[in-house]
């Protein structure tokens, strides 16, 4: 029974993936009242699409994910550049250097840049006027002091797995550039960029799951700002439930968002896809053994 | 709830600066009721976040030597209601005792979650102010026992006060014509704060100002009056300070609030029984650290004094324990018996829990009836007392807190940063909390003033249209674009 051999990852998948999915699923067709579940179809669902704290929620994140992922993975791209190009000096430590804020867990770097962000405690924020420092934590400063976290901590981890499949590239390419003449900076745009699209393409799209995701940022800076239960979709999910023990309306939320980010992804990866399919494309894969090993946890 | 995460918080910072003039934890008695007997051997468990419980426990089986207690600390506050909701929920997994709140009471309660206990501690009502009793009990059954209370109090610098010629303001007419003139004399200097995110303090100054936010009219319906003429008359009183410059909206528990706290740029607060050691003295530097307590200030000159709670907690039996009598006797000794309640007023650096007790005696506790350190010598009892004494007995907490609470802060948050006007905010979070009670199952009255809650509907309606024309507008949008990608696309590849 070959099918046998299948079991492990089915039965996994099923359980820990399959099941809490349909659950919730499930979850989002009831309403609870005083203790007793009542089947109410797509009401929910109705709901969710009249909420409007859910939608400005979503479009926050939406801008959010622009301006973020945009600066985040120039930011990577022209770091993974330098360290790959002949005029850095030191590149093990530099690789090390920017990696580290990935390595301070997102709640951490939360509360510590919660407390960087504090007027009157940071030296930075002070110099930029004395009177009136720019406060980050202010109502309409505080997606600014989100996005540069979120920069910080992912600008390098993207770096790295630039860096990883820059170092992949056939040094044959870099040869033949150079005897037609290029620059270093000819080589990076016009070799360098094109051979890994399908990294690039893949960072982003992990970094529009992450930021339709985004939770602990926001979610620690709320008690350090006037930050709503509703500021990003994951956060009012999870106070929906947790806070205001909603799990039905909690779920058909969850549900709604899962759908959004699938559709987002999709039309991403088919914007972005070769006009058409080719062995060169298969070629990349093969040599690109990183762009199917990436953690899940990425942005 | 934010009160309690915060005492938590704060606990391992005040150890130095919380030590009472004298403490001896055992020593005083005050009157006790005569307990009833139990003999079964059970095992209960009690969720608390305050300290030393074991010592709590400790005196507690020298009277019930049967029943067998663990505590178990699950985080303060809104940490412990996440897992209590969680694991009512989930079936089992509760504890038989759970520290909670008085404004979280009536959504375990309606959630069906804690257990009528009034048979089982119906003979200590009268060691609790009868506002504490009411909160603790609804429709005539009794869900919990009071621990403690944060009965409100305004505490002000005596240095600040001498040298700008300010007296201790009697009513808040007083503390506007105070605030002006030292914002005016020192304009560094802010006369008070309002923190903008801490909807706990603004309740329990909406309370005292005689402002009822809801009241429950049966098992599952509710009048909602957040936007009462009393609530806007607060609120405006604020603004107007706030607009002026007198006084400071902050975030409260933020290092910037702190930073201003240990400068000394607050003159006074309204603040809690618990402020001294929790808000105060954890802070606060040598030279800005002579605070005295003071009566609230009131709104009537001539009137009854009034008062109001901000913080304070119970001991609630869930439906989850298999012993609700020793469940029950465990709660009501623990608040109502000589040397637990002594414990109670202990602070934790003596072995104690460091809270104002609910029990009425308290106030004989030479701990708490004693010159204070934090107060710069103060000896406070008689402003808390009288406090304690005077609490507003009719208001309500409701099952949606926390739902109440996110929409003040960001409500109050527009408001201070003049983005709307106090009165529209309090609307809003009328109409807001409103329409969440409805979908969450509740049968709701819209207590706003007949005119108000006509122009307030439309508004409603007015607003809630626009957004969804935003919103539509925005999904067509995505699908142009989208469909113009496709195309562009395909047209590409072809």
């Amino acid at each position: 029974m070959p099918i046998l051999l299948l079991a492990p990852f089915v039965v996994l998948f099923a359980v820990f993936f399959i099941f809490p999915v349909l659950y919730a699923l499930y979850l989002s067709l009831f309403v609870s009242h005083g203790g007793q579940n009542i089947f109410v179809g797509l009401q929910n669902y109705v709901q969710v699409f009249q909420d409007t704290a859910y939608w400005s929620g979503l479009l926050r994140v939406i801008l959010y994910g622009v301006i973020q992922v945009t600066i985040m993975l120039i930011v990577a791209l022209v770091l993974a550049l330098l360290l790959d190009s002949d005029y850095v000096k030191g590149k093990a430590m530099f690789r090390l250097i920017y990696f580290l804020p990935y390595a301070v867990p997102g709640v951490i770097a939360a509360i510590m840049w919660g407390f960087l962000y504090a007027p009157q405690l940071d030296p930075l924020m002070s110099l930029f006027s004395a009177k009136h420092p720019l406060n980050l934590l202010a109502q309409g400063h505080v997606l600014a002091g989100i996005i540069n976290m979120a920069t910080w901590e992912w600008a390098g981890y993207n770096m790295t797995i630039y860096f990883a499949s820059l170092t992949s590239i056939p040094v044959e390419l870099y040869e033949a550039a150079r005897l037609d003449g290029c620059s270093e900076v000819q080589t990076a745009i016009h070799v360098k960029v094109p051979m890994i699209r399908q990294t690039i393409i893949l960072t982003v799209v992990l970094s529009i799951i992450g930021s339709l995701q985004l939770f602990n940022e926001p979610f620690v800076l709320a008690s350090l700002t006037t930050i709503s239960a509703s500021y990003t979709p994951n956060m009012y999910i999870y106070n929906t439930a947790f806070s205001y023990g909603n799990f039905n309306y909690s779920a058909a939320m969850s549900v709604v968002l899962a759908v959004i980010t699938f559709v987002a992804s999709l039309f991403f990866l088919y914007m972005t896809s070769e006009p058409a399919p080719s062995n060169k494309k298969k070629v990349n894969r093969a040599e690109h053994p990183n762009m199917n090993g990436v953690p899940g946890e990425v942005r | 709830m934010k009160s309690s995460a915060r005492l938590a918080l704060v606990s391992g910072l005040t150890l130095a600066s919380m030590s009472f003039s004298q403490v001896v934890a055992h020593a005083a008695t005050i009157p006790q009721p005569q307990y009833p007997s139990y003999s079964k051997n059970v095992t209960i468990t009690w969720w608390t976040w305050t300290a030393n419980p074991n010592n709590v426990i400790k005196a507690f089986n020298q009277v019930y030597p049967n029943i067998h207690v663990v505590p178990q600390d699950i985080g303060s506050g809104s940490k412990e209601y996440t897992k209590l909701a969680t694991v009512l929920k989930s079936g089992s997994g509760a504890p038989d005792v759970a520290q909670i709140e008085y404004q979280m009471l009536p959504k375990f309660i309606s959630s069906g979650g804690l257990q009528d206990i009034s048979k089982y501690v119906n003979f200590t009502q009268s060691y609790f102010p009868s506002w504490t009793w009411n909160q603790v009990s609804q429709n005539g059954k009794v869900y919990a026992v009071p621990e403690d209370i944060g009965q409100m109090a305004l505490f002000y610098r005596t240095d600040v006060f001498k040298k700008y010629g300010i007296t201790v303001p009697t009513t808040w007419q007083q503390f506007a014509d105070d605030a002006n003139k030292l914002h005016t004399a020192n304009p560094n200097m802010y006369f008070s704060y309002l923190p903008i995110n801490d909807p706990g303090e603004i309740t329990g100054l909406l309370w005292q100002g005689g402002a009822k936010l809801f009241q429950q009219t049966g098992p599952n319906s509710w009048n909602i009056t957040i936007n009462s003429p009393q609530a806007k008359k607060v609120m405006n009183f604020w603004g107007s300070l706030i607009k002026k410059g007198d006084v400071q909206a902050v975030s409260d528990y933020t290092p910037a609030w702190e930073t201003a706290l240990a400068k000394g740029e607050y003159a006074a607060t309204p603040g809690a029984s618990w402020s001294p050691a929790y808000v105060i003295s954890p802070y606060v530097k040598p030279g800005t650290n002579n605070w005295n307590a003071s009566d609230i200030p009131q709104w009537q000159q001539n009137g009854t004094f009034v008062d109001g709670d901000w913080g304070g907690a119970t001991n609630a039996v869930t439906t989850q324990s298999k012993h609700p009598q020793a469940a029950a006797l465990f709660a009501a000794f623990i608040n109502t018996a000589s040397s637990t309640v002594s414990l109670s007023g202990t602070p934790y650096t003596a072995g104690g829990r460091g809270l104002y007790p609910a029990d009425k005696y308290a106030s004989q506790l030479p701990q708490l009836n004693s010159a204070q350190s934090d107060l710069a010598g103060q000896n406070p009892q008689s402003v808390y007392s009288k406090g304690a004494a005077s609490v507003n007995t009719s208001f309500q907490w409701s099952p949606w807190t926390d739902y109440v609470y996110n929409q003040m802060t960001v409500e109050f948050a527009n408001a201070a940063s003049g983005k709307e006007t106090w009165d529209q905010a309090l609307d809003n979070i009328q109409k807001n909390t409103v329409a969440f009670a409805k979908t969450e199952g509740y049968q709701v009255v819209d207590g706003s003033a007949a005119s108000s809650s006509a122009s307030s509907a439309t508004g409603q309606a007015a607003s809630s249209s626009s957004h969804v024309g935003e919103i539509v507008a925005i999904v067509v949008i995505v699908l142009i674009v989208g469909g113009a990608l496709v195309i562009w696309r395909r047209r590409r590849t072809s």
